[in-house]
């Protein structure tokens, strides 16, 4: 694409990107009120091709903002409700004997709800780790693969599950794998008392938002294409991986909270999400590059899920983002005597 | 593009170039820095030892050598090392909040042709730095250490106060030697001569403040002028006296028996006496000859009755009438004169050095009122040890070779002459008894 596009061109797509950007927040927010940080994590792991979890209590709107996208992106969307005694064959899909009009039977592949650009997986942490696996191949691949036969989802495809944190009673809280596949972890916290006077005008009142349709899926494969342009230099580039590294015990470049609570520290999906969520906010930022602060502002939800805590630090209550914030003001930007002047 | 580029170019070459100045103004103040440290230290140590870095009579002279070369070599430090381009380029981002875009762009600057974006990227880094102040741009570092200037420079005045004077120079250093060395002949010479050790030990001490550079110039000169005369001086009385005391041995002058005390111009009278006696052994024998014995005979009975005074007088008369008969000579009243004279004269036959008559002409410092030889102890100062020396340098001509010595050489030669039987039979009990008498020698 590099070779291929000019230079107005690029230009022109980078204002169109952050135009519409703008303007898909601005929809959703006529139906969602507050939550733009959601709002932004759910939008940077659609344009960077990722998935995202999505935790909090239930009733905070996360159905409700995803939705919201899929209506505003005029992408198919599919809502499932995991539940214990569900399948994973109700998610992907399966063959059903059919009978043409001849009389001779024959087996059809009835899509799934996962045959979808979105697709809300509702509660993911009640079915069981046998369905909640029936996903990875579509998370990961973006194929389902039924009776020897494999079928393509088209792009965009994202999985937006959510879970809740306080039932824990009957959940399967998901494996190691299945949470490192989700691109960004969003934590979705309560309104506040202006937004909750806002949510109760708009939602007991007769009042009806009619989104209007600002992108779609190539405006989605476009800007993914381009977001993948935005130069990374050397140094931001290594300070990523000294982020991700910190998280790991053991290392060169752990903190001394990291080398106590931690177990099993981030994959290098972490820093492949740090380095792309950078990269949108810099574009977001109408900057051609990614700076420290894109990194830092990424951080939380691109390495809470993929750090496990031991027993020392559950028993302590330490949370992963106070780690994630020990590692941040503990690991330097610039190293190697190259540490930049105050 | 291209004018981006070579915008870019620009602007990284005035950042780096801007830093390179700056390098040098902040290595250079601190090489000055540690060119004024080093000066301080060497200062300080020259309290306790000299430290010659120039050839100068004045330390603070070398202050301006030596901090140029510090700064210089600073100077040269600073244009030797290379500027790490990328380096500057993320402090300028992080100084000017440019959030990475100049060292992004810096990176990207030779693969502009790969990447859609990085012309995007270069323009608006050169876009964003134009809008910057240059005053901003090129941030003018502060050299922290110019502050310590003052401090320096005052330590250094301050301990060069507290260590006045000027270095030690080549010919304070050569003087020094030389009146080191003059000491060690003086106090090879002197022996065991308490006041030659006190000059000796003076003389060592002072070369080697000399030597260090402890005495202030001026100072110096006098005190080695004074010291040379005195040392002069004393050399040509040890030599004097030596002389004399060869030549002179068992006589001296009868005017230094009136000024010495007791002992000593008794014993010399005495030594007059025993020659006079030899005379009159002599005189026996010219009466053997013929010559007249009532004189002798005279002085025998004058001899007995201890009236020594008269024995002498009476064979001086004898003997100058024997001269005038014979031709023999008595011994004058003179002998200081009269042995200076025979003393040049034998001088002047073999050569040496003339001794010149100085009692007339000697100055009235020399003339010491202590008699004898006297130990002086602990340490004194120059000017006391001058005083000191000066108060016991004897008179021209006199011998320093103390009583008590000169009492046993005597006393050694008198009994020698008693028992070679030399004196006469009827005149050897009148000398025994004499000497028992005044107790050169015991019975």
């Amino acid at each position: 694409m590099a070779n291929k596009l000019s230079e107005k061109d690029v230009s022109a797509r980078v204002e169109e990107f952050q135009e519409k950007y703008r303007r898909i927040k601005e929809e959703i927010s006529r139906m969602i009120v507050g939550q733009e940080d959601i709002i932004d994590g759910i939008l940077i792991s659609l344009f960077c091709g990722g998935h995202a979890l999505l935790e909090g209590i239930p009733g905070l709107g996360k159905t409700s903002i995803i939705k919201s996208l899929g209506e505003v992106l005029s992408l198919d969307t599919s809502r499932v409700q995991f539940t214990p005694d569900l399948m994973p064959a109700d998610i992907i899909g399966t063959n059903i004997l059919l009978q043409d009009e001849q009389g001779k039977r024959l087996f059809q592949f009835q899509k799934g709800p996962l045959f979808a650009n979105i697709v809300l997986a509702d509660e993911i942490n009640r079915a069981t780790p046998k369905t909640q696996s029936a996903l990875l191949e579509a998370m990961q691949e973006q194929r389902i693969t039924v009776s020897g036969k494999t079928h393509r989802l088209h792009p965009p495809f994202i999985v937006l599950a959510t879970q809740n944190p306080i039932e824990m009673e009957g959940t399967y809280p998901l494996p190691e794998a299945q949470m490192d596949r989700f691109f960004f972890k969003l934590l979705v916290e309560y309104p506040s008392v202006e937004q909750m006077s806002e949510i109760l005008d708009k939602t007991t009142c007769d009042y009806r938002a009619d989104l209007k349709k600002v992108g779609d899926s190539v405006f989605i494969e476009e800007a993914k294409e381009l977001i993948r342009l935005v130069p990374l230099a050397g140094h931001v580039k290594d300070y990523c991986v000294r982020l991700t590294q910190a998280t790991r015990p053991g290392t060169e470049y752990s903190s001394a909270m990291a080398e106590k609570y931690i177990r099993y520290g981030s994959s290098p999906r972490g820093a492949q999400s740090l380095v792309m969520g950078g990269k949108v906010k810099a574009l977001l930022a109408e900057r051609f590059n990614v700076s420290f602060e894109d990194i830092q502002s990424v951080v939380q939800p691109s390495l809470r899920h993929r750090i496990i805590l031991n027993f020392e630090g559950e028993a302590e209550g330490i949370t992963v983002e106070s780690i994630l914030d020990d590692i941040l003001a503990h690991t330097p930007e610039v190293v190697d005597g190259k540490k930049p002047a105050s | 593009m291209l004018d981006n580029s070579i915008a870019f170019e620009k602007l990284v070459t005035a950042l780096t170039g801007r830093k390179r100045l700056q390098r040098l103004k902040c290595y250079c103040v601190d090489g000055g820095f540690y060119g004024l440290l080093f000066f301080l230290l060497i200062t300080i140590t020259r309290i306790f030892e000299p430290i010659k870095i120039l050839p100068v009579n004045n330390y603070l002279w070398e202050l301006g050598p030596v901090l140029a070369v510090a700064v210089l070599l600073a100077a040269a430090w600073a244009l030797a090392r290379p500027i790490d381009r990328q380096q500057q380029l993320i402090n300028a981002d992080r100084r000017l909040g440019l959030k990475e875009r100049l060292s992004t762009a810096n990176e990207y600057l030779k693969k502009a042709d790969d990447n859609a974006l990085s012309p995007l990227l270069i323009e608006d880094a050169v876009a964003r730095a134009r809008n910057i102040e240059r005053s901003s741009l090129y941030k003018a570092e502060y050299p922290g250490r110019l502050k310590y200037y003052p401090l320096l420079l005052a330590g250094i005045l301050l301990f060069s106060i507290l260590k006045p004077g000027p270095g030690a120079t080549d010919e304070l250093m050569d003087l020094g030697q030389r009146i080191e060395s003059s000491s060690r002949l003086l106090a090879a010479r002197a022996g065991e001569k308490s006041h030659e050790d006190i000059l000796f030990e003076e003389m060592r001490r002072f070369g080697e403040e000399l030597q260090k550079g402890r005495v202030a110039e001026q100072e110096a000169l006098e005190r080695a002028a004074e010291m040379a005369e005195l040392l002069q001086q004393r050399i040509e009385n040890l030599e004097r006296s030596s002389l004399s005391a060869e030549q002179n041995k068992g006589v001296d002058t009868l005017e230094q028996q009136e000024d010495v005390g007791v002992g000593t111009a008794e014993l010399k009278k005495e030594l007059m006496d025993l020659q006079a006696l030899e005379l009159q052994e002599r005189s026996e024998s010219a009466v053997d000859m013929g010559g007249e014995p009532e004189e002798i005979r005279e002085a025998e009975v004058l001899a007995d009755l201890e009236d020594l005074s008269a024995v002498r007088e009476l064979l001086k008369n004898f003997m100058s009438a024997q001269k005038g008969k014979k031709g023999l000579s008595a011994p004058p009243d003179s002998m200081a004169g009269d042995s200076l004279k025979e003393q040049n004269a034998t001088a002047g036959a073999a050569g040496t050095e003339k001794v010149e008559d100085q009692r007339d002409t000697a100055k009235p410092l020399l003339k010491s009122s202590d008699k004898g030889v006297s130990r002086v102890e602990g340490a004194a100062d120059w000017e006391e040890t001058k005083k000191i020396f000066l108060r016991s340098l004897p008179p021209v001509g006199e011998s320093i070779v103390p009583e008590e010595r000169r009492l046993i050489d005597f006393r050694r030669e008198v009994e020698e002459v008693i028992r070679k039987e030399e004196v006469p039979l009827n005149y050897r009990e009148y000398i025994k008894n004499y000497f028992l008498k005044i107790g050169i020698i015991e019975n």
